[in-house]
């Protein structure tokens, strides 16, 4: 593997949290490598530490040791404030539970990630509005994200990562709410992305996307430990 | 400032969708603000009001004294003062009160000499309905609107009110306006032959003796020369007044302050109970923000804006109900305590007097305790793992 | 006196300088607890709380800083309007004067909002930085503006405590005209003419540099601003009160600067002075970022953070320049060119 392709790597990450005076390791030494332009996926049972790993990836949370590297930047020793900006820029985030903050609409959801810079800019908001039309969601940017169906705003949830039009995509547990149909429609959407030369990396437990040949790497995580 | 400004259109948002607490910290913070206003806008009016009467009274009042009281005093003695270089003129007043069973109180006579040039210059400053009683005619009076009111009378009206074992017959010529009401209320203004009858001043004596100065710093000089031509006259500074009444209505509009104080701390023990115990979807709420890239300094700002925007909010419309209450609505229940005990009101009606440095008092009692109440309830928010947050687990 | 405390006014500044002692205090305790326990490059559990820590501390910084300089603000109303309480005090000087704890309160709540100002000049520069290696010394700063804050809540209470409204004190005109009369240091400073042209002079340098700064930072000029901006404010206050103020007021020898806060003086004392302060705590932060500027090791970081500081200050020295010249300027274009002091 080309190491200048890598666009996501761990190396040796490990997360521990206090639980009152004993201590939970979550990540246990955990490397991998993402190449750039790839769909992966890394599974495991409830409690493996997907989440934790898709967060120390990302740059959302500091690891206790070993580092991530982001296209090549490694962030684990930069300050909360610099991880987040490099974060911004090399991520877009879809969460499990959408993170759609109830009582604002679609289109106020989409550009929350910009009010701390002063709100989205001419580019930003161009972007969304093609996303929107793509995705089918166009009529729906003015209706709060609470009256939308759950596939609405899986759809929503990924225009969101999608405007900064980041290089690496990462989704945690994308099917978890969805029905067979709109499986398949949001696999072929990633799928249609991973084209486009974006990397993705996904969190599930769902078998039919751990499972579909045409993912081009399966991770599997079980207690913390990256099962070779 | 562009990113403030989508901090603070955010933050609007969010005080819109938690629009019950909103609501009920903003009303606490408008009650306790409107208090504060009211004292404040009414002890600054009632000094600015004093200062003017004040400014037009004489640079030194001469009074003799007997046995520790004030007693007549001869208007010989007006030659002596009138001598003493830096006087401008010495003039005998005729005034007193006169007690009235009914009220249980005291009204104030004052007797003029309107055929003075003078004395109808500076009266014409006082808005009146009607005229000025004639110095050559007996039994005319002016009153002020509540002595009117409490006698029930309206100008051509006559009154009979004793005078020692007789009684005089006074008819009413005019009456103040109630614009000027802080200073007549309870004034019966009568020619000077008709005040001395009243109040049982001989010829050759008066109340006292107002003295005007060329150079009003002079005053303490002037009064220790005329202390020293009047052993036992008491001689009071105009000056000295306006400082006193000062004193009072601040030392007074403090005290009710300091009152309200334990009201504002126990309001702002509810802001940091309100603000401490987050709700399920507001710890959603920030957790979404962190997961999508806010800051920690970023969601600590926004809910400091949330927090100034309630406060501004809710000391803004206690300011405004406090400038309608003291202004429109004459500050019933307020005004007496401020004035003072008395057995006769006057209508209050003040000139607004509002400025950019009440404005920041009343910004250090409220506003700014209320936003730093609430600073560390939202940084205790701000700062959850948003993984947690977004599952509710912490 | 205890009766004193019973003024709406002096409460709101007494709330104020607690309001802003609490915070520095605070902040200093949290500071220095981050201080003893702060290990940088390590993640454990207990640093990464720490680091959060360090959000709260900035924050409550942020706050006292602006009640700082709102207290500056409100020291001058309250003194303003307690003169009518005191024979002879005819604005807020002759009320300052009549106690002891008067001047130099004031001058220790100017001290404690420059130094506030500084600390957060280094807080927002150690965050533009990516790893956190200025924290330490940013922490220990907090011990003395948390020993400003005490001794400026302490000179407020004495000062409230010492007022004795009995006393007659002397107004602004006559401390200054006496001083004439005596022909005193003081009075060669307030010669019109000198004094003005040494406060343009000090005020446009500062402004120059403080521009040279923001188009091309460099440690030289960097410092040049710094210690233009510290040496700004002595030079040019003189030229205030000998030439601004009887301009502004339209009387030779009236030099009060406390009158420039009124109508009469067109209020132009808030923005001189407001203007003034801002260019100063923004030049001077020029220097606090230069003597960091081994220690943060980015260069782009300190670069991009000069400019910044030096456009703030650019700013506010223009407000002070336009607010001091401009009643000078109205005076000769309204009188045709004659002086206020009478000469052409």
């Amino acid at each position: 593997m080309n190491v200048d392709n890598v666009m996501v790597r761990a190396v040796r990450l490990t997360k521990r949290y206090a639980a009152g005076r004993a201590e939970k390791v979550a990540l246990r030494e955990v490397s991998l490598a993402i190449p750039a332009g790839q769909f992966w996926v890394i599974t495991g049972p409830s409690g493996s530490g997907k989440t934790t790993l898709l967060g120390l990836l990302a740059g959302m949370i500091a690891p206790t040791s070993g580092e991530a590297h982001l296209a090549g930047r490694p962030i684990t020793h930069l300050r909360d404030h610099h991880r987040a900006l490099v974060r911004r820029r090399l991520v877009g985030m879809v969460f499990q539970e959408f993170a759609l903050v109830s009582g604002m609409s679609l289109e106020e959801n989409l550009f929350l990630p910009w009010v701390p810079q002063g709100g989205a800019g001419r580019a930003e908001r161009a972007r969304a509005r093609a996303l929107l039309e793509r995705f089918g969601l166009a009529e729906f940017a003015p209706t709060p994200v609470e009256r939308l169906s759950a596939g609405e705003r899986q759809r929503g949830a990924l225009i969101r990562a999608l405007v900064a039009d980041a290089p690496i995509l990462m989704l945690d547990e994308p099917t978890a709410a969805l029905d067979s149909e709109n499986v398949r429609t949001l696999l072929a959407l990633l799928l249609a992305l991973r084209d486009e030369g974006r990397t993705i990396l996904a969190t599930t437990h769902d078998r039919r996307l751990a499972e579909d040949p045409r993912v081009d790497g399966v991770l599997r995580l079980v207690d913390g430990v990256l099962e070779p | 400032m562009k990113r403030q400004l989508a901090l603070i259109c955010f933050a609007l948002g969010s005080a819109r969708r938690r629009a019950g607490r909103s609501f009920a910290l903003g009303f606490a913070l408008a009650l306790v603000t409107f208090a504060l206003s009211a004292v404040l806008f009414l002890t600054e009016a009632l000094r600015r009001e004093f200062r003017l009467a004040v400014a037009t009274l004489p640079d030194l009042t001469v009074q003799q004294l007997a046995a520790g009281r004030p007693a007549l005093i001869a208007e010989q003695e007006q030659a002596a003062i009138a001598a003493i270089p830096g006087v401008i003129a010495a003039r005998p007043r005729v005034w007193g009160y006169y007690f009235v069973s009914s009220l249980s109180g005291n009204f104030t006579v004052v007797g003029v000499d309107t055929d003075d040039g003078a004395v109808r210059r500076d009266l014409a400053l006082v808005s009146m309905n009607g005229r000025l009683p004639s110095s050559n005619v007996s039994g005319e009076v002016v009153m002020g609107a509540a002595a009117a009111a409490f006698f029930g009378l309206e100008p051509g009206d006559a009154i009979t009110l004793p005078v020692g074992r007789a009684e005089k017959r006074l008819q009413l010529v005019g009456v103040f306006r109630s614009e000027v009401g802080l200073w007549t209320a309870d004034v019966l203004l009568m020619s000077e032959a008709d005040a001395r009858e009243f109040l049982h001043v001989p010829p050759g004596y008066c109340t006292d003796l107002a003295v005007h100065l060329s150079t009003p710093d002079e005053a303490t000089v002037v009064a220790r020369k005329i202390a020293d031509r009047l052993p036992g006259a008491r001689i009071v500074d105009r000056q000295l007044m306006a400082r006193t009444y000062d004193l009072t209505f601040d030392t007074r509009g403090g005290l009710l302050g300091a009152m309200l104080l334990p009201a504002l701390v126990a309001f702002l023990v509810l802001v940091w109970d309100r603000l401490t115990g987050v709700g399920t979807g507001e710890r959603r709420e920030i957790g979404v923000l962190k997961a999508v890239g806010w800051q920690t300094g970023d969601v600590l700002l926004a809910r400091s804006w949330e927090n100034a925007a309630i406060a501004f909010q809710g000391a803004a419309v206690g300011i405004v109900g406090a400038y309608l209450y003291v202004f429109g609505a004459r500050a019933p229940g307020l005004a007496e305590v401020l004035m003072g005990w008395s057995t006769l009101y006057p209508a209050l009606r003040l000139t607004p007097a509002v400025e950019g440095g009440q404005m920041l008092v009343l910004l250090c009692l409220a506003v700014i305790p209320f936003v730093v109440a609430g600073l560390v309830p939202a940084w205790r928010v701000a700062t959850q793992d948003p993984h947690g947050l977004l599952r509710g687990t912490v | 006196m205890l009766t004193n405390f019973l003024n709406l006014w002096i409460l709101a500044r007494l709330a104020q300088a607690t309001a802003a002692t609490v915070l520095c205090l605070g902040g200093m305790a949290l500071g220095l607890r981050l201080l003893r326990r702060w290990q940088p490059g390590r993640f454990s559990e207990q640093q990464l709380a720490l680091e959060r820590q360090t959000e709260l501390v900035a924050s409550v910084m942020q706050v006292a800083l602006i009640l700082e300089v709102l207290g500056l603000g409100l020291s001058v109303l309250v003194a303003d309007h307690l003169a009518g309480g005191i024979r002879g005090a005819m604005c807020a000087f002759g009320v300052l004067a009549s106690t002891r704890a008067g001047f130099a309160g004031l001058l220790v709540s100017l001290l404690t909002a420059v130094v506030c100002g500084l600390w957060m000049i280094l807080h927002r520069f150690d965050l533009h930085l990516e790893t956190p290696v200025l924290t330490h010394r940013k922490f220990a700063w907090l011990l003395p503006v948390g020993a400003l804050a005490l001794a400026d809540l302490a000179l407020t209470v004495a000062f409230v405590w010492q007022l004795d409204f009995k006393v007659i004190a002397s107004c602004c005109s006559v401390w200054v005209d006496a001083a004439e009369v005596n022909n005193s240091p003081v009075v060669q400073v307030l010669r019109p003419l000198p004094a003005g042209l040494v406060g343009l002079v000090a005020a446009s340098t500062a402004t120059v540099a403080a521009a040279a700064v923001a188009r091309r930072p460099t440690r030289l000029l960097a410092g040049v601003a710094c210690i233009a901006s510290a040496l700004a404010p002595v030079l040019v206050l003189p030229a205030i009160l000998g030439v601004v103020a009887p301009h502004a007021l339209g009387t030779p020898t009236h030099f009060c600067p406390f009158c420039l806060f009124h109508r009469p003086g067109g209020g132009i004392g808030w923005p001189l002075f407001g203007g003034m302060l801002w260019g100063s705590v923004a030049g001077m932060g020029l220097g606090v970022v230069e003597l960091n500027r081994a220690a943060a090791g980015d260069e782009e970081a300190v670069r991009a953070f000069e400019m910044t500081l030096g456009r703030w200050s650019v700013w506010g020295w223009l407000c002070a320049l336009g607010s001091g010249v401009f009643p000078v300027a109205r005076y000769w274009l309204f009188s045709g060119g004659v002086s206020v002091f009478g000469k052409v």
